[in-house]
């Protein structure tokens, strides 16, 4: 191959990967000044009693040019109300449905400029894998995104670069505890202000498949169960050598321990409400218990899916039709409306015993805004849309997520729903904010416990859970300790 | 008689060492491509199949589709573009650059010669998630974000992995070649194109291809210094498909595939040029 | 250092003056990227290294705090150096080896050899996120192809992801795959060996294990010396391959230092203790790499070499 083969080839490849991206979706213009409405016929997919209907409409879109917007000089003072001015939108893609992802958000732009059109909205969707370190680094050089949303654990707020929300919430005519469900408050406050707001309603609870229950001739579960009759249908669903499973694995990502509410429903926290204690937290008899009865379930009693398959599908292994129970959120339900091939049905966690309530596990992303935002007015105004009712409504018709505002889900009368009157229930419920999300040292200090503990117990053997956790809990507290310490230097 | 014995003789040696040639190739052939398979059967599943348990095998139906939809889901094209031009650019400054530089560094003597060649190995072992910041905060300075300038300028600069690689190529040809070529009145950038370039064949052909792969598959630069989607490329695309909880397995590794098309392409080709060194060696001999 | 080099400026003949103009000429693009997008960032971490920084706000300087901590209280330093360098150990070796027998193997006049030598490099090209997630599945314990192909022969594979004893295994493996890229380099290596001196061994009645041993390692040694110093950097960056399959699990036997390095960097956003772990990395394989070269000289052959 000499130089000419190789400019050749180059200049084959640059014509092909043209004309294919010629063939590209139109949806990808970011830096939109300029906007035309034509009609045009659109796919909706809506879910209605947990089911998915798609259906084409008429609907007049709003096609973008993409026009390269000048780089200013950054005005020192706010702009006032009739300047034009762009506020920078940053999200991440969610690894399915990615193409209706991207067009949630450049809906929600679009119809925010329309009611305000002196603020335009640069939307900008990322790779959920090394978005932080995206935002971040940005953010240090002074590039960052004036709106964004993540998933940190409330403390981040110490380190200073998101915006306290407080005045502006203040100022606003909305109660916040009317306006979002609980869960939405509890993730966006720390230490008494808000650093955020919701961006979604996310609640756990779980799938069961009604064609195995019937072949098992089991009743299906329902709300006010508890952790033994979970733990007595796992026992009869399963049958090993059919490669039928009580219940998924629950280790990893959607675990008995971290991500769901077996933990809170077993008098057991991890880690301290405001994330900087795990002594006294993870190795009260409470948490061993816990952490006891999710492991026999794989270890003893042998009911779990093997644990290489919930590593690689996490709860959607439900989709296989050969797990009976399975944990999963609001975030799988698209996938199972799509995908699952047999009969099931959702409930509500099970609670400890007769005696106590359960205690729900919910969760939500939060829209930040940074510190450096220069127009923070105007930034404001898009936050508290896109918290509210109006931008809700479009959330939930896209059906990428579920909103966080109760009245849309009214609206929409999902509380009468089969399958999302279940998630309504959970978001009424008492809940506390994900172990997880509560210490941003938790992948640092803590997350690692949970895997070690069950390697020690499940995959070796070794039944001593105090006694590992006698070492683990103290190095963890003193990694912590370190960590929060150096916030105070 | 005897020469026809000692043909025939030569004959089955051959027989031999080609069989054996072969049958190492294949267990080599064999051990590495059988992960493949899963990329393959995985690309090819419907979303029924994915979470069939046990896995299956063997896709029923075969859901080809699945390519057709990575360009529905992401503007693939527009992705393959973006990293061609990119690669392109990219490949011209490692050539240019790493030639020009290993050079200096393998023929050339002056002073701090070796302390700086010290240096630009040094340079390779600062680990790059620190170095990231402040060289985002450079960048960001002079006014390159959102640009493909950070992540083709450096090129010009050449890549210490590259020009170590040059140098090493170029201190294994003979010194007397620049000399004669010194005696009969060359220049050193002459020598260099003329001499030196000629039999370094393998070597350039190296380096254009490790920057070609390099460049396709880096996720990390064009993730931090691009915000807008009409120039980001394929690797950062192909991440899409990897949410933070859930993973369009089956365009995930559809994609994956179809991204390693170019450079495979290009090894393809760049191989017979690797070949080339032989007759260059011969000519030397 | 720079009164030697006036000194060794002055002693030199015009000739000898030319030539150095030349050679900084020539290394002159290298000279100004180095200046201009590598030192200040250098120079900024290792300075940061001395302070507490958040990434998002002022850095505040601590001095030695980092590295007083790192040294006396961190266990988590200690267990990512002895799974780095345990990996080194196991993982360099193998990879040269392997990387050479490949290239060997492909460095034949064979019909079809083209066509192999692309699928061999092909893992090479695979996007790494790709590469990893693929290895999951074949090391998958359970339904993995790796396991399945040992139980045809009646063997029970090991739970390899899920087991500390052979996690780091699963890792040497997702290594390996890639080694096409270095027997590539290697192949490159061999076609620049001249024929005429196996011919010559020919003659003189050498055998094939002679020729290998004389012929071709030194001759390929300036190739197997840049393998080894860029493997040795390689391995102590091993990242992306742990990050998505192990997460350092379990029982932290695949805890990197790159993956404890990010953990502090971008998890708890530590940078200035990151950088102080990176510095003292970046010591380490320093030290080693000038061993490697101070030790070159004994074994590397080189064609033309200049002092």
């Amino acid at each position: 191959m000499n130089a000419k083969k190789l400019v050749g080839f180059m200049l084959v490849l640059l014509a092909v990967t043209a004309v294919l991206a010629a063939c590209a979706p139109q949806t990808v213009e970011v830096t939109r000044v300029i906007t035309e409405t034509v009609t045009e016929q659109v796919e909706v997919t809506r879910v209605v009693e947990g089911e998915v209907i798609t259906e084409v409409q008429e609907v007049p879109v709003e096609v973008t040019r993409v026009v390269e917007v000048a780089v200013e000089p950054e005005p020192v003072a706010e702009a006032g109300e009739d300047e034009v001015v762009t506020i920078s939108w940053w999200g991440t893609e969610r690894g399915r449905d990615t193409a209706e992802t991207r067009e949630l958000h450049l809906q929600l732009a679009r119809a925010f400029e329309e009611s305000h059109p002196n603020t335009k909205i640069a939307v900008s969707l990322f790779p959920s894998r090394g978005f932080s370190n995206r935002v971040l680094t940005a953010i240090a050089a002074n590039e960052g995104p004036d709106i964004w949303y993540h998933y940190f654990a409330t403390d981040i707020a110490t380190q200073g670069f998101l915006e306290d929300l407080t005045p502006y919430i203040e100022a606003s005519d909305f109660d916040p505890a009317e306006r979002w469900f609980p869960i939405g408050q509890q993730r966006a406050v720390y230490d008494g202000r808000y650093y955020g707001v919701p961006r979604d309603a996310t609640a756990g609870f779980i799938a069961y498949n009604k064609d195995m229950f019937d072949a098992a001739g089991l009743a299906y579960p329902e709300e006010g169960w508890t952790i033994a009759d979970y733990r007595d249908m796992a026992i009869a669903l399963t049958d090993v050598a059919n490669d039928q499973y009580g219940i998924g694995a629950i280790v990893g990502t959607p675990g008995c321990f971290q991500w769901s509410s077996f933990s809170f429903n077993m008098g057991a926290d991890f880690v301290s409400l405001d994330g900087s204690q795990v002594a006294g937290y993870m190795d009260t008899p409470e948490a061993v218990a816990a952490l006891k009865f999710c492991m026999d379930l794989t270890a003893t009693d042998q009911v779990a899916a093997p644990s290489g398959l919930q590593e690689q599908f996490g709860e959607l292994v439900f989709l296989s039709g050969q797990v009976g129970l399975q944990h999963i959120s609001t975030w799988e339900l698209p996938a199972i409306n799509e995908q699952a091939d047999f009969n099931w049905g959702v409930v509500a966690p099970p609670r400890y015993d007769e005696n106590t309530d359960e205690i729900a596990w919910t969760d939500s992303y939060v829209y930040y805004m940074s510190a450096d935002t220069v127009q923070k007015q105007r930034a404001w105004e898009f936050m508290e849309w896109l918290s509210g009712p109006e931008a809700a409504m479009i959330m939930a018709e896209a059906g990428v997520w579920t909103p966080a505002v109760p009245s849309v889900w009214e609206e929409l009368d999902w509380q009468n729903d089969p399958v999302l009157s279940v998630a309504w229930n959970e978001l009424q419920k008492e809940t506390r904010v994900s172990n997880y999300e509560r210490s941003q040292f938790y992948w640092d200090c803590v997350g690692d416990i949970f895997y070690d503990v069950w390697t020690n117990y499940v995959d070796l053997g070794d039944t001593d859970i105090e006694g590992f956790l006698a070492t683990a809990v103290p190095d963890a507290q003193s990694c912590l300790d370190d960590n929060y310490a150096s916030l105070d230097q | 008689m005897s020469v026809y014995t000692s043909e025939s003789k030569w004959h089955w040696r051959k027989l031999l060492t080609t069989t054996r040639g072969y049958f190492v190739l294949l267990i080599f052939a064999v051990v590495f491509l059988v992960p493949f398979y899963w990329m393959f059967a995985t690309a090819l599943k419907g979303d029924e199949q994915l979470f069939q348990l046990p896995p299956a095998w063997v896709p029923n139906p075969l859901v080809w589709e699945n390519f057709a939809q990575v360009f529905k889901e992401v503007p693939f094209g527009r992705f393959l573009t973006n990293s061609v031009v990119l690669v392109v650019w990219n490949v011209v400054g490692q050539v240019v650059s790493c030639t020009l530089i290993a050079y200096g560094f393998a023929r050339l003597r002056f002073p701090g010669r070796d302390a700086l060649f010290l240096v630009l190995l040094a340079t390779l072992m600062v680990p790059r998630q620190v170095t990231l910041v402040p060289q985002f905060i450079l960048f960001a300075k002079l006014g390159w974000v959102n640009t493909y300038l950070p992540l083709i300028l450096p090129a010009f600069t050449g890549s210490p992995f590259l020009i170590f690689l040059m140098r090493q190529y170029m201190m294994t040809i003979p010194l007397d070649l620049d000399e004669a070529a010194t005696i009969d009145g060359a220049g050193r950038l002459q020598i260099l194109r003329h001499v030196i370039m000629p039999i370094s064949g393998p070597a350039l052909v190296l380096v254009a291809v490790f920057t070609f792969t390099d460049v396709w598959n880096d996720f990390m630069g064009p993730l931090i210094y691009l915000n807008d989607p009409e120039k980001f490329t394929v690797s950062l695309g192909l991440s899409f498909f990897q949410g933070a909880k859930e993973t369009s397995w089956h365009l995930l590794m559809a994609g994956s595939l179809m991204s390693m098309i170019p450079p495979m392409i290009l090894f393809f080709l760049a191989q017979k040029r690797l070949l080339g060194g032989l007759a260059a060696a011969g000519i030397k001999g | 250092m720079s009164k030697n080099f006036v000194q060794a400026w002055r002693g030199m003949s015009v000739a000898k003056r030319q030539e150095a103009v030349a050679g900084y000429f020539f290394i002159s693009p290298w000279l100004i990227g180095f200046i201009v997008f590598i030192a200040g960032p250098m120079l900024a971490s290792f300075v940061i290294s001395f302070t507490r920084w958040n990434i998002v706000s002022d850095p505040k300087w601590v001095g030695i705090a980092n590295y007083e901590r790192i040294f006396t209280a961190d266990k988590d330093f200690i267990q990512a150096l002895k799974v780095t360098f345990k990996y080194a150990v196991i993982f360099l070796p193998t990879f040269t080896i392997v990387g050479l027998a490949m290239a060997m193997a492909l460095n034949v006049k064979l019909k079809g050899v083209g066509v192999i030598r692309t699928l061999l490099y092909l893992p090479y090209v695979v996007p790494g996120i790709a590469a990893t997630l693929v290895w999951v599945w074949v090391l998958n314990s359970r339904f993995g192809l790796l396991n399945t192909i040992l139980s045809w022969a009646g063997i029970e594979g090991p739970n390899w992801f899920g087991d500390p004893k052979s996690a780091l295994y699963g890792i040497v493996m997702i290594g390996l795959w890639g080694v096409g890229g270095s027997a590539v380099i290697y192949l490159a290596g061999l076609q620049n060996i001249p024929e005429r001196l196996y011919e010559a061994a020919v003659v003189d009645g050498a055998n094939e294990w002679q020729k290998f041993w004389h012929i071709t390692i030194p001759m390929l040694s300036p190739t197997i010396l840049y393998q080894l110093v860029m493997g040795l950097i390689g391995v102590f960056q091993t990242f992306t391959s742990s990050f998505v399959a192990t997460g350092g699990g379990p029982l932290k036997s695949t805890f990197f230092y790159m993956l404890y390095i990010y953990n502090k960097a971008w998890e708890s956003l530590r940078m200035g203790y990151a950088s102080a772990l990176a510095w003292i990395l970046f010591a380490i394989i320093l030290l080693i790499t000038l061993v490697v070269f101070r030790s070159s000289p004994l074994w590397v052959h080189y064609e033309a070499e200049r002092k």
